[in-house]
């Protein structure tokens, strides 16, 4: 059942996987390519780290950005369907959708492969000057998480109703506008951001992707 | 305040200025830049004039340091005041008292503005926000202070610290930056430091000086690279001394090229940051009465720092570079507590997309 | 006889209004079950509620044994579905498509389904999107047996489809009932199709179920008669009066079910005539069947 499962999610995503596993290998040998520069290496250490730190930047969007296209891949032929298919299975909703995860999870490490890949062929193709240190396992952890909670909670959200999407948006449009309308009454309460920074701090869901992202550092 | 807007007013009029200066020969240049300048001190005189009809404030003092407030600001004036001033005299003790001439205006949005008492004050106006406390407002007091204070030291010493000292104890951020300096700084005398050679930190800090100082501060290699940048900056690869100095790496052709540049340029090593941090370090070991001791000491600046801090050279340097490994930045790539955080919510996610209902 | 599939009192709302409702359905175990009805009568809705893609507001089903939804999945290993719209994946292959639902089935028969796949003339390669009205019907047909099921339930499988597809589909799920003994819900419009395979038929309109009686009986049960001098009030009669009409002249129109030729002692009875008995066809008589349903003329 599996196996079918993450061969037909394999159908529907390989071009996904296949995309963002390039990405991901090439994101860092992009960012240390100043260390492999003879005429920079130890002249420009502070612009080296700029550079990987800039790179680093994609390093969340591609998570991200895989987790959701991967979700929307895994549900979208189902939701096509309206579910008929899915539903006529002999297998509880709650186990069909444990197999949709679990396929989708397994590709996702396709993605993060690449960038476990590509942080160890570029530190193993650059010469460090002393003071820097290179943590590819660190990066590709921090990213492998960061691209399972993005899959995980659009997941969460692909594999709901029309009616669930609408709620999830109507709550957010709500905030938005109360907020406005708080604003427009003149008062300085800023509960939106409060919200915001709830999610982007510890122990928010996207804390995991804030920060800097360095594949080499001090 | 009328300054301001006189200098957004020069400001502007300098932006319109710059077309008809664009391409004009130096002496034009020259004959324009004081013309400008004149125009400054008119419309700086204007504006003190201005001045004169804005309403008067309260006086509000604490020991040397003055400020004029609005009413409106008074009681919150009367209580940042003197935490303000004990900051400076804990920092700079008698020394303190060089803010004498500095009148500081708080200002407040919605709240008019005052006119400064004395006509020849060293005006100073400080914008607080709404919600602002005491000991929010101190502390920017005390900083302003500081850089009055600051600007009475003698010229070796400024030369040295382009830094203001500041009364406020600085963040660990700072020793941060100072440990990613050593750690990525491209000069031998850093790179040496960093790896815990204490003599070179010295020279890397310029507190090592000889007849001459690039001698003191960078290699050869060090000094081809810095011609190299300065190349970029100033234009100096139409010179032949900085020819001899790439391609044969001859230090005395290095050394001439570099002194057709700004003295400024040619600084030692390591940046005003990791001075500033080594002077606080020296101020602090030193306790009462330091500040007084390095501002009022002559000599080599090593020995100014080492009278001020009451330790030999090595031990103040020892010290600051302890405090520059000890608040390292932590490489942020992975925090354990983020990632726990990131997996549990993966999990929930996942818990929730299971409960896929059956019902579409 | 057991019943494979039992609904008692279903009621199911959709929106606002009334979608089925005091529903009462019996298929027999083993039977050829023709489900019947114009085009909104709800079959559609009732097979969903079946299946369990539908939570009932009330009311109790059980399929093979398995209270539905809450045994839904258990009961689906034994039930081969074909809907109305095809539901496959569109960019799996013919063979993607087979292998994906065999992985669901261990009672999948892959001897079996190359047999069909040859006899349907379906190419393994190509992609369901691509295939025709026709060989997506085929293809539906062929999952639906080739799991060997218990029971099949199929939801206008040939609409749309050309007489010889219709044709193939048809013998291939009559094979497998021959061999299998199978149950089979079929639901269709096409009350001619029915006529010829199903030996039960329920009749639904309008959410509610009109009839429901062995096929014999449906096509031999309702006439219509010509009656002259018929009474004012018909009184107890021996076959079920479902509407009467004024005719022409002194004779009236009368549409019954269950009618027999002795009956016409009532009319004696009763002092009137039966001056014709004119046999309808399924399709006529389902037709009554509904305008009797529905209209004012209702017999009392």
């Amino acid at each position: 059942m599996f196996r079918q499962m993450l061969y037909t999610q394999w159908k529907w995503s390989r071009l996904l996987i296949v995309a963002g596993a390039l990405a991901g290998f090439s994101i860092p040998l992009l960012s240390v390519r100043p260390l492999g520069d003879p005429t920079v290496a130890g002249y420009a250490i502070g612009m080296v780290l700029s550079t990987v730190g800039a790179y680093g930047l994609l390093y969340p969007l591609l998570a991200g950005g895989a987790g959701l296209m991967l979700a929307l891949a895994t549900w979208g032929p189902d939701h096509a369907g309206r579910h008929v298919y899915a539903l006529t299975l002999p297998l509880p909703r709650w186990h069909y959708a444990l197999l949709r995860f679990g396929a989708g999870a397994v590709l996702l490490s396709g993605v993060v492969a690449g960038v476990l890949l590509g942080t160890l062929v570029a530190v193993a193709s650059v010469e460090l000057p002393p003071g820097l240190r290179a943590y590819p396992f660190a990066l590709t952890l921090r990213f492998a998480l960061a691209a399972f909670v993005a899959y995980g909670a659009f997941f969460a959200v692909t594999a709901g109703t029309n009616r669930t999407a609408g709620f999830i948006l109507a709550a957010i449009a709500g905030l938005v506008l109360a907020q406005v309308m708080v604003s427009a009454a003149g008062s300085d309460v800023g509960f939106l951001v409060h919200v915001v920074a709830r999610l982007f701090l510890w122990p928010g869901p996207l804390e995991i992707f804030t920060g800097r992202w360095m594949l080499i550092d001090v | 305040m009328c300054e301001a807007r006189a200098a957004a007013v020069l400001a502007l009029a300098g932006l319109l200025a710059a077309a008809p200066v664009a391409g004009q020969a130096a002496s034009d240049y020259g004959a324009h830049v004081a013309r400008l300048h004149g125009e400054q001190q008119r419309l700086l005189a204007i504006a003190r004039e201005a001045d004169r009809y804005l309403p008067a404030g309260d006086t509000v003092r604490a020991g040397a340091l003055t400020l004029i407030v609005p009413p409106a600001l008074g009681a919150l004036a009367r209580s940042s005041a003197p935490l303000a001033w004990q900051l400076l005299e804990a920092k700079f003790g008698s020394k303190a008292r060089l803010v004498a001439p500095l009148e500081i205006i708080l200002q407040q949005r919605g709240v008019p503005a005052v006119s400064p008492r004395a006509p020849n004050a060293v005006v100073r106006a400080v914008t607080v926000p709404p919600e602002a406390t005491s000991d929010v407002v101190a502390p920017i007091l005390a900083r302003i202070g500081a850089a009055a204070i600051n600007t009475s030291q003698d010229s070796a010493l400024q030369r040295w610290l382009p830094w203001t000292i500041d009364p406020r104890p600085q963040p660990p951020e700072r020793y941060g930056e100072v440990y990613v300096e050593l750690a990525t700084a491209p000069w031998t005398a850093v790179r040496s430091c960093y790896a815990g050679d204490i003599a070179a930190c010295g020279r890397a800090l310029g507190l090592t000086v000889g007849a001459n100082p690039l001698d003191s501060w960078y290699g050869i290699e060090d000094r081809r690279r810095l011609v190299d940048r300065a190349s970029a900056t100033w234009g100096l690869r139409r010179l032949p001394e900085t020819r001899a100095c790439l391609q044969q790496g001859d230090a005395a052709e290095c050394d001439a090229a570099l002194r057709t540049v700004p003295a400024e340029f040619v600084s030692p090593p390591l940046g005003g940051v990791a001075r500033g941090l080594l002077t606080d370090v020296a101020l602090e070991l030193g306790g009462h009465g330091a500040y007084e001791r390095l501002a009022d000491g002559r000599g080599p600046i090593a020995a100014r720092l080492v009278d001020a801090a009451g330790v030999p050279t090595d031990s103040l340097v020892r010290v600051w570079r302890a405090r520059a490994f000890a608040d390292a930045p932590r490489p942020i790539t992975l925090r354990r507590a983020g990632a726990w955080a990131a997996m549990v919510w993966a999990v929930t996610f996942a818990c929730l997309g299971l409960r896929s209902t059956r019902w579409r | 006889m057991s019943n494979a599939i039992e609904i008692r009192d279903l009621e199911y709302r959709a929106g606002k209004t009334f979608e089925v409702r005091d529903l009462a359905v019996n298929v027999p175990t083993g039977a050829m079950y023709g489900f019947l009805g114009p085009n909104g009568a709800g079959k559609t809705t009732t097979i969903r509620l079946i299946l369990g893609l539908l939570r009932p507001v009330r009311g109790r089903i059980t399929v093979l044994g398995s209270e539905i939804p809450r045994e839904a999945a258990r009961m689906l290993a034994r039930t081969g579905y074909v809907p109305e719209a095809p539901h496959l994946y569109p960019s799996l292959s013919v063979d993607e498509c087979l292998r994906y639902h065999a992985a669901f089935y261990p009672t999948w028969d892959w001897k079996w389904a190359d047999e069909l796949l040859g006899h349907f003339r379906l190419d393994r390669t190509r992609r369901f999107v691509t295939l025709s009205k026709g060989e997506k019907g085929k293809l539906m047909m062929l999952q639906a047996l080739a799991q060997r099921p218990e029971l099949l339930v199929l939801d206008e499988p040939t609409d749309g489809l050309d007489p010889v597809v219709r044709r193939d589909v048809i013998t291939a799920v009559l094979d497998y009932v021959a061999q299998h003994n199978a149950t089979v819900l079929i639901s269709s419009h096409l009350v001619h199709e029915l006529e010829r395979i199903c030996d039960w038929v329920g009749v639904m309109d309008n959410g509610r179920l009109v009839a429901e009686l062995p096929m014999h009986a449906f096509k031999s049960g309702i006439k219509r008669l010509r009656v002259g001098g018929a009474p004012a009030l018909p009184g107890d009669t021996p076959f079920v009066l479902l509407a009467r009409e004024p005719g022409d002249g002194a004779f009236e129109t009368w549409i019954v079910r269950g009618w027999q030729s002795p009956m016409t002692q009532y009319f004696d009875g009763v002092g009137a005539t039966v001056r014709e008995v004119i046999d309808l066809d399924l399709e006529e008589g389902f037709v009554e069947l509904l305008r009797t349903f529905r209209g004012p003329a209702r017999a009392s």
